[in-house]
């Protein structure tokens, strides 16, 4: 029975290790796409859907905005309820959404158990957004989507 | 002792670590035992599996895209047709993702087909995963395997490159699934599951024998320690018999002199505090790592002491060691609830010897022992060459013994009054082997506590009973020391040879009054038994001794035999009288018969009568003699 338990204990722990972790990364990531996006180093006013919330719990620099036409940025997870958000510049975390949303200027996503970035170029241009060289690399074409 | 011990425990130790450290390697060794297994599954059975189908087909595409170009041939829905029917051959539930890459001027990746059951990418989507593998594709223009990170699902990739005009132009992906790492993890951990179980077990085990080890040895303390002295019993002597052997050990009998004469004066509290204050001052005189000390009777110690028997000081140490210990007990009386007492202790030595058990040391320290009390106690004696005469005399017993060269004289004990012979006592000799007799005084003390002694004792009871068998009215009166009473052996044999109580009932067992009996509760349940196999029983050299008429009366004896010492000079010593007549007198008021011995003149046998006393014996009267000239005569 100690056994069973102990065991029971190491898997969650080991679990909920893993995905803390795995939340934190991908925080971080989106903070500094944020960034880049918005052009603000800090204090960057974030509208995000619910599955994205906890990108607040690590993030230093996204604070959470309740409404969509106060934020800087949207992060988007899951398909909005609210259609002026759709109008801001927006992250999203899954590619079918980079599709679906022709604001949505970059993309960090899980795709075959890894972790890809996408930067939209002509999206970027129509907000007249600058790259970093070092992210240059991960910008691709609209019409290739 | 503790040395022993600490070597016994330093004895264990080693197998302690071996035992630690096999389970620590044991602990260490797991995860790169499951390393090399994994690696070894990885490259003989993961990769092979899918490789060599893998690598016809990536032939089969560098020669088709050689003449169209790898981009324009996935256009070609005709082929990727045809190239996922090949692959579904191939590709089973380990895979969890396969495609086909293309890497264009740009630097960008794309994929050109994706063959995977779920998260299917289109054709041309990016690839923009952090993969620095596929840099060491592009680099190194060979096949790569490398492991994922647990988070991404995925356990190992294979990755194959598409060269055209040996540039690396495209890859065949091939992502396998964790579930089999997790299988093979499964297995393996059942297997640490195991080892983790039997080292437990053995660790258990290892608590379990050091705790056991632990009791053992307070349980063998409890075992070899006599609990009023705190020394050494006789049960260690005997189970550590092999470390005395190993060693030179001079023996040494200590005994507390009159210690019987305290017991009944003071009572049994007072004699232990002397018997623990005794082991005190004599364990302050010896080493406690080297030297042992047992005890080995009532107030008899057994002393071991560690020499160089080569040594050209050894005899005059030991000596004076030996009165060191006399003078430690003997220089502070001992005080106990106010009654002060001036101890002293006689000592027999026996030196080393080579070829010499510990049983006979023991014996040449006992006779030692013995001679250092006939010479007025309080003194040390060491077994030297006039006690080893006595020593070859216990050859010639033996050699009696087995040639029933033992027979007994009988001495008649007359009613004075009518004159007629009441009784026989019966009278050990040892007729040796060139026809010599040998009278009691010469060979008792030398096979006292011996088991010659005991030998000798079945013979005499042998010799009585035939004489009582052939004998049909005759009456024998046989001596008995305490420790023969003691001894169950010997008592077991008069059982065993007394055929009827009819035969019992002639026969008198005379008790040597002495310090030997040590308690009388226990002496009594002997005597009882004599009692229930039929004989009588009767008290020798009654007043020599340190009698308590109250144990005496316990006994209660036919007869009090009056010591010699007192009857000889009955003539001339009004001491001795005064001592007769007492004895006479609360003979007679507990209404047992007196006897007295050593008779050897007329007068004597006047003052006798005129005491009142009944039956005697005495050269006087009779003298001793074998039953066939007794007859003749």
């Amino acid at each position: 029975m100690l056994r069973q338990v102990t065991i029971f204990l190491l898997i969650c722990f080991s679990v909920a290790f893993s995905e803390e972790a795995v939340k934190k990364i991908e925080s971080m990531i989106i903070s500094r796409i944020s960034s880049v996006v918005t052009g603000k180093q800090y204090r960057i006013k974030t509208y995000a859907t619910d599955n994205m919330k906890y990108i607040f719990k690590y993030s230093k620099i996204l604070i959470p905005s309740y409404e969509c036409d106060k934020a800087d940025i949207v992060i988007a997870g899951e398909q909005l309820k609210n259609k002026d958000c759709e109008k801001k510049v927006m992250i999203v975390t899954k590619y079918y959404l980079l599709r679906n949303y022709k604001n949505a200027v970059a993309a960090f996503y899980w795709y075959k158990g890894r972790p890809n970035i996408l930067f939209i170029k002509e999206r970027l241009e129509r907000f007249g957004i600058n790259l970093p060289e070092k992210y240059k690399k991960y910008t691709d074409s609209e019409k290739d989507l | 002792m503790r040395r022993k011990e600490r070597k016994l425990l330093f004895d264990y130790l080693p197998v302690f670590l071996i035992l630690l450290s096999i389970l620590l390697s044991i602990y260490f060794m797991v995860p790169k035992v499951q390393e090399i297994i994994e690696n070894s599954i990885i490259k003989n059975a993961i990769v092979p599996s899918v490789s060599k189908g893998l690598d016809k087909i990536i032939l089969q595409i560098e020669k088709d895209a050689s003449r169209v170009g790898l981009k324009e041939l996935f256009k070609n829905k005709k082929f990727t047709s045809w190239l996922e029917d090949k692959i579904s051959i191939f590709i089973n539930d380990d895979v969890k993702y396969a495609y086909i890459l293309y890497f264009d001027k740009d630097g960008k990746i794309r994929y050109l087909a994706d063959f995977s059951k779920e998260d299917r990418a289109r054709y041309w989507q990016t690839f923009n995963a952090f993969d620095s593998a596929i840099e060491k594709v592009l680099k190194e223009k060979k096949a790569v395997v490398i492991k994922q990170s647990d988070y991404t699902g995925i356990w190992l990739t294979l990755i194959k490159p598409i060269k055209i005009d040996n540039q690396v132009k495209g890859a065949f992906v091939i992502d396998f699934s964790i579930n089999k790492l997790q299988e093979i993890q499964s297995i393996l951990n059942r297997i640490k599951e195991f080892i983790l179980a039997v080292s437990v077990f053995i660790l258990l085990s290892i608590f379990v024998s050091v705790y056991q080890f632990i009791r053992y040895k307070k349980n063998l303390k409890k075992m070899y320690i006599d609990p009023l002295t705190q020394v050494y019993n006789r049960l260690f002597m005997y189970d550590n018999m092999d470390l005395l052997k190993k060693n030179y050990y001079t023996t040494f009998i200590i005994d507390i002199d009159f210690f019987k004469r305290i017991n009944d004066t003071y009572g049994h509290d007072v004699g232990d505090y002397v018997l623990k204050e005794v082991a005190e001052r004599l364990k302050r005189c010896i080493r406690e790592d080297e030297d042992i000390l047992v005890r080995y009777g009532g107030e008899e110690f057994l002393l071991f002491i560690k020499s160089n028997p080569h040594s050209e000081e050894y005899r005059y140490n030991i000596v004076q060691l030996a009165n060191r210990l006399r003078t430690e007990v003997s220089k502070n009386v001992i005080t106990y609830n106010n009654i002060k007492m001036k101890v002293t202790i006689s000592i027999g030595v026996a030196l080393c010897r080579e070829n010499t058990d510990i049983d006979q040391m023991i014996k040449l320290a006992d006779m030692a022992l013995y001679r250092a009390k006939q010479n007025g106690r309080n003194r040390v004696e060491v077994y030297d060459k006039g006690l080893e005469a006595n020593d070859k005399g216990i050859a010639i017993i033996k050699e009696a013994i087995d040639k029933n060269g033992i027979v007994c004289w009988f001495q008649p004990i007359y009613n004075l009054k009518t004159g007629k012979a009441v009784r026989y006592e019966s009278l050990v000799r040892i007729v040796a082997e060139d026809g010599k007799l040998i009278y009691p005084h010469q060979f008792l003390n030398a096979i006292r506590r011996t088991y010659v002694h005991v030998d000798l004792t079945k013979k005499v009871i042998e010799f009585n009973i035939r004489t009582l068998l052939d004998n049909p009215k005759m009456r024998i009166s046989m001596n008995l020391s305490a420790l023969d009473i003691y001894n169950d052996d010997i008592i077991d044999y008069l059982d065993f040879l007394i055929i009827n109580k009819k035969l019992a009932s002639r026969l008198t067992i005379e008790i040597l009054e002495s310090e030997d009996i040590e308690d009388y509760e226990f002496f009594k349940e002997k005597i009882m038994r004599i009692k229930e196999i039929g004989c009588s029983i009767g008290i020798d050299d009654f007043g020599a001794g340190y009698s308590n008429f109250a144990h005496i009366v316990e006994l209660n004896p036919e007869f009090l035999k009056i010591d010699g010492s007192l009857i000889k000079d009955i003539d001339i010593n009004k001491r001795s009288i005064a001592i007769v007549k007492a004895i006479k007198h609360f003979a007679d008021e507990l209404g047992i018969n007196v006897i007295a011995e050593y008779i050897h003149s007329e007068y004597i046998l006047r003052k006798v009568l005129e005491v009142g006393i009944t039956y005697g014996q005495g050269y006087y009267l009779k003298e001793p003699l074998p039953l066939r000239k007794r007859k003749s005569a």
